[in-house]
């Protein structure tokens, strides 16, 4: 009896405290106390870091870095894209845009998840191991990543790495000084010390560091606003890869860009791993660009109809040349070249698809025809199958590369050719890229500012470096296809209103 | 007196399977497993709601009657330090009728005096967005070495002090009764104020989240109320009643996250952009914002100034209805009118279809196409009074007329044939199809309100029936 009432007692006690019981973890996520327990987590973490990349493949190559310049047009066709991309092209951006917002947050979220990721490692008891180490350092990578893209695309900011989350006291305003001194001061270190000196496919070396360390130096003029005095350190930086990385040119222009590209890479030093199944960087160049190609490339090849180059970029191609095969013009077929794809027009007939080079509508930018403009298939130069098997629609199994060994090529010479217009290095150097694996066209016998900024053009189409070599060789504002030449100069973009209302240490970009 | 506990657990799981490449088409989603490139996924969230309450009536000499409650509510939406929180209420009302001094009193038939107040809560959020997660997604990781790593993917930002959001409600009203019970009413003051309003607001970047939830602000709502009751005409076979009510409101926002507009709302329509609402200390909820348009010249819009001022608000002033029940001999006849008085409408869709690039090659309103022709080509300024309209309205909503016959009487103990129509008309200058516009379009967090995109608009509908009873 007694011991029947103190079972009782027990059982209201315990009903009691379960009673008013709030806390309740997350089941299908993990917290703070549940995450990060073993080491091999802390490649899972690298890899929710890594993912963050994923803004290289929407906006800075198809918005921003690419669809801002002479390379790329994302003209309205009908109402179809009909918005932000115009504006873009247009350098008409005004700081309310939504695309822009979208941005600077993506830049922005880069930044706060590896500056959480490292504050995890340096909470945690496997801070001292080596290849957590390495991990810590690869964060560091891509946070100087995103802080050069702030410096590149606007300029100002702030200039935040610790992790904690603090409205009451919203970081403070940094100049883009300052955040290039931030960024120069983190890849010195990662390319001196932190970073190991080769690393997995698809994670970054000290080569890496070196390259992006070469790439900030080569602007360093446009950045400070100064005389680059920089050129030197581009050249040590550079050769340094050249002569002591295992990275070298695939002698195949085509491999570098194929469906296997994520295998036996030895051209990509810092890449945004993409695969048509499972990966959050998706390859999405064919669905940005191409309409109705399924006739010619596969069911999954047919995309949004969107970005098409420019017809004085696609003629600056000899017909000889290659690596004009990364644009899809003219008229289509299907795979055995003969039988012509037939595909329905704007006005309702049946005829062959042509991808028009030069634009048939009256306003290429604001109106055009859904067939104009030679399309983007540097990833579809290996023909029918580059696309995603199902359950993937119609995403491309390559991987994108962001820096490269061509690219390093390219800085040196042009480190060179600016301090010395005659150096014959820089001309060797150049010759190297164009006529890789016996590219039929003729050699340059020199170097002007015009045919290194158009070999850059040619070799990197589409891979989210042309504004950054228009600015650098001055030619941003300039007129080209179908944009006027800017009166302000807007190389340097206005930074969100959204961004200025939530911290308003935060200054516009002169004017905006 | 009446205490009580109440524990609700509500536990959301979801189960997903998606296959492709079936063999046949056959077995539907019944056999997911002839499918190839199978992917299964889950989510389980558990929230919890526990309440302590209690309540007390009194009543005395049937003229005097208190009733008082208080409950504790917690919630596990809520970050830690703020789950539990406490809602009083007490009401009180006097029959003054009751009372000597009213007792004999001709003419007043009924007098009763309701006093009130009270607190209630707002749990309406989801579930953990008081805290930062990792979520693993094995479909969105990435590879090194040519292994798949799945990733751990920060989600939100972590918010310990998110708490419940309050409404405090004072009214206070008279019920009545006079020339013999044939007018009865009420009148009712009310005067609400609601604190720590939930709101999703921007990030300062960086941050793992663009936006994440705050208790932000406060807003008013004040407002009267009126209810008559008329036994208009009372007579054998004739019957006249009278129902007419009118509601006034006035929502004021009296405090922001540092007191910072938040602007939201959705516009739809190619090329579109900006945000037409508004959240701005001392303006209602639901202020329109953007340019004040002046006309077209020299086929350009033009406005008042650069700089986008309040447009007008997406909540009426006045909720006005008036219902008349006539009955003759064995005739019935039911009118029913409602009015809304002081919105506005912003009319996204009148928007889209005057935009001047799209013709040719797609429709817009004849007007539009006038412009075009005498040279207005370009777009239009989104976010402008140009599209925002005076919303007033009056509107039948229901009319409804019905004749009692006689058969069977045996069998069927009365039968009816009416013919009832409902929304008959509406008055109102709004240019679209229907004033009353409810697209819900959430955007940070707050629902737009009184945005006009292709909405369906009331119907118009006819009816003709027979109602039997056996």
């Amino acid at each position: 009896m007694k011991m029947k009432k103190i079972i009782a007692i027990l059982i209201l006690a315990a009903t009691f405290v379960s009673c008013t019981k709030l806390e309740i973890a997350p089941n299908s996520q993990l917290t703070d106390q549940t995450s990060f327990k073993s080491k091999s987590e802390f490649l899972n973490g690298l890899a929710g870091v890594y993912t963050s990349l994923s803004v290289w493949g929407g906006e800075m190559i198809y918005y921003f870095g690419g669809g801002s310049t002479d390379e790329m047009l994302f003209p309205a066709r009908g109402t179809d894209w009909k918005g932000d991309n115009q504006l873009i092209f247009l350098h008409t951006v005004t700081p309310t845009n939504n695309e822009l917002n979208n941005f600077y947050n993506q830049l922005s979220n880069i930044i706060a998840v590896t500056n959480t990721y490292i504050a995890v490692i340096d909470a945690s008891s496997f801070k001292e191991d080596n290849d957590v180490k390495v991990m810590r350092s690869e964060a560091r990578f891509l946070r100087a990543f995103a802080y050069f893209g702030m410096v590149d695309y606007f300029g100002n900011g702030t200039l935040v790495t610790s992790a904690s989350y603090d409205p009451s006291n919203p970081p403070k305003y940094a100049t883009r000084t300052e955040i290039y001194n931030f960024v120069k001061t983190e890849l010195t270190d990662l390319a001196t010390s932190a970073l190991p000196a080769t690393n997995s496919y698809g994670r970054v070396d000290k080569y890496a560091a070196e390259a992006l360390l070469a790439k900030l130096y080569l602007n360093s003029g446009i950045y400070l606003g100064q005389a680059n005095a920089n050129l030197p350190d581009v050249v040590t930086l550079t050769s340094d890869i050249i002569s002591n990385s295992s990275y070298s040119l695939d002698p195949s222009y085509h491999h570098v860009f194929g469906a296997t590209n994520g295998v036996n890479n030895v051209e990509t030093l810092f890449t945004m791993v993409c695969k048509n199944k499972g990966t959050a960087c998706v390859n999405m160049s064919a669905m940005f660009s191409l309409d109705d190609s399924r006739d010619t490339y596969g069911p999954w090849a047919s995309g949004w109809d969107g970005a098409a180059t420019l017809p004085t970029f696609y003629r600056s191609f000899e017909s000889t040349d290659i690596r004009r095969a990364q644009f899809i013009a003219g008229p289509q077929f299907f795979p055995d070249g003969v039988t012509p794809s037939i595909q329905t027009d704007d006005q309702g007939r049946s005829r062959q698809l042509v991808y028009a080079v030069d634009f048939t509508a009256k306003d290429p930018v604001n109106d055009a025809d859904h067939w104009d403009g030679a399309r983007g298939g540097k990833y579809m130069m290996d023909g029918y199958g580059n696309f995603g098997n199902m359950g993937s629609g119609g995403m491309l199994n390559s991987d994108m590369p962001i820096l490269r060994f061509a690219d390093v090529l390219m800085m040196k010479a042009e480190a060179e050719y600016r301090q010395n217009p005659a150096s014959t290095d820089a001309l060797a150097l150049v010759n190297q890229v164009r006529l890789r694996g016996g590219n039929p066209v003729a050699p340059f016998t020199s170097l002007n500012d015009a045919n290194l900024l158009a070999e850059r053009g040619r070799e990197f189409a589409w891979e989210g470096w042309r504004r950054n070599d228009l600015i650098r060789f001055g030619k941003y504002g300039v007129a080209w296809d179908y944009k006027p030449a800017d009166g302000a100069d807007r190389s340097i973009l206005p930074i969100p209103a959204t961004q200025i209302q939530s911290n308003p240490n935060l200054k516009q970009n002169p004017g905006y | 007196m009446v205490g009580g506990y109440s524990w609700q657990e509500f536990d959301n799981y979801i189960q997903s399977t998606v296959a492709t490449g079936f063999v046949t088409d056959n077995l539907g989603a019944d056999n997911i497993g002839g499918g190839v490139n199978a992917v299964s996924s889950n989510n389980e969230e558990i929230n919890r709601l526990i309440s302590f309450y209690g309540r007390a009536n009194y009543s005395y000499d049937n003229k005097y009657f208190l009733t008082a409650t208080v409950r504790q509510d917690g919630s596990s939406r809520f970050g830690p330090n703020n789950r539990w929180a406490t809602f009083p209420s007490a009401a009180f009302a006097w029959k003054l009728k009751e009372e000597g001094f009213l007792k004999d009193a001709k003419g007043i038939d009924d007098l009763k005096l309701r006093i009130g107040y009270g607190v209630t809560g707002n749990q309406n959020i989801g579930n953990f967005k008081y805290s930062s997660t990792y979520a693993i997604n094995s479909s969105a990781g990435t590879y090194f070495g040519g292994t798949f790593y799945p990733p751990y993917n920060i989600t939100g930002i972590a918010n310990p002090n998110l708490k419940w959001e309050q409404t405090a409600q004072f009214n206070a009203g008279f019920d009545f009764a006079v020339l013999k019970s044939r007018l009865r009413g009420t009148i009712d003051v009310y005067s609400k104020k609601t604190t720590n309003l939930l709101l999703a607001i921007s990030a300062i970047q960086p941050a793992v989240a663009s936006t994440y939830l705050e208790n932000v602000g406060a807003m008013t709502n004040n407002g009267v109320e009126l209810t008559l009751d008329a036994a208009v005409v009372s007579k054998k076979d004739f019957k006249w009643n009278s129902n007419f009510n009118i509601a006034w409101n006035k929502n004021k926002i009296t405090e922001l996250y540092n007191n910072k507009d938040i602007n939201y709302g959705i516009i739809s329509g190619a090329g579109a952009s900006g945000l037409p609402q508004i959240l701005r200390v001392g303006q209602s909820l639901g202020s329109f914002y953007g340019q004040v348009f002046t006309g077209i010249s020299n086929n350009a819009e033009t406005f008042a100034s650069p700089n986008p001022s309040i447009l007008g608000k997406a909540l009426p002033d006045y909720v006005i209805g008036f219902t008349n029940n006539f009955s003759y001999k064995n005739w019935d006849l039911s009118v029913v009118l409602r009015s809304q008085l002081g919105a506005s409408v912003y009319n996204n869709t009148l928007a889209e279809l005057s935009n001047g690039n799209r013709l040719p090659g797609q429709n817009t309103t004849p007007a539009a196409a006038e412009l075009h022709k005498a040279g207005f080509t370009s777009g239009i300024v989104y976010c402008s009074s140009r599209w925002v309209e005076n919303a007033d309205f009056l509107r039948l909503d229901n009319l409804s007329l019905g004749y009692k016959i006689k058969v069977f009487p045996t069998v069927i103990k009365s039968a009816r044939i009416y013919f009832a129509a409902q929304n008959l008309f509406v008055i109102t200058k709004y240019s679209g199809y229907d004033p009353e516009v409810n697209n819900v379009a959430g955007n940070y967090g707050v629902n737009s309100l009184g945005i006009d995109y292709c909405s369906y608009p009331h119907a118009r509908t006819y009816i003709l029936g027979i109602n039997v009873n056996f």
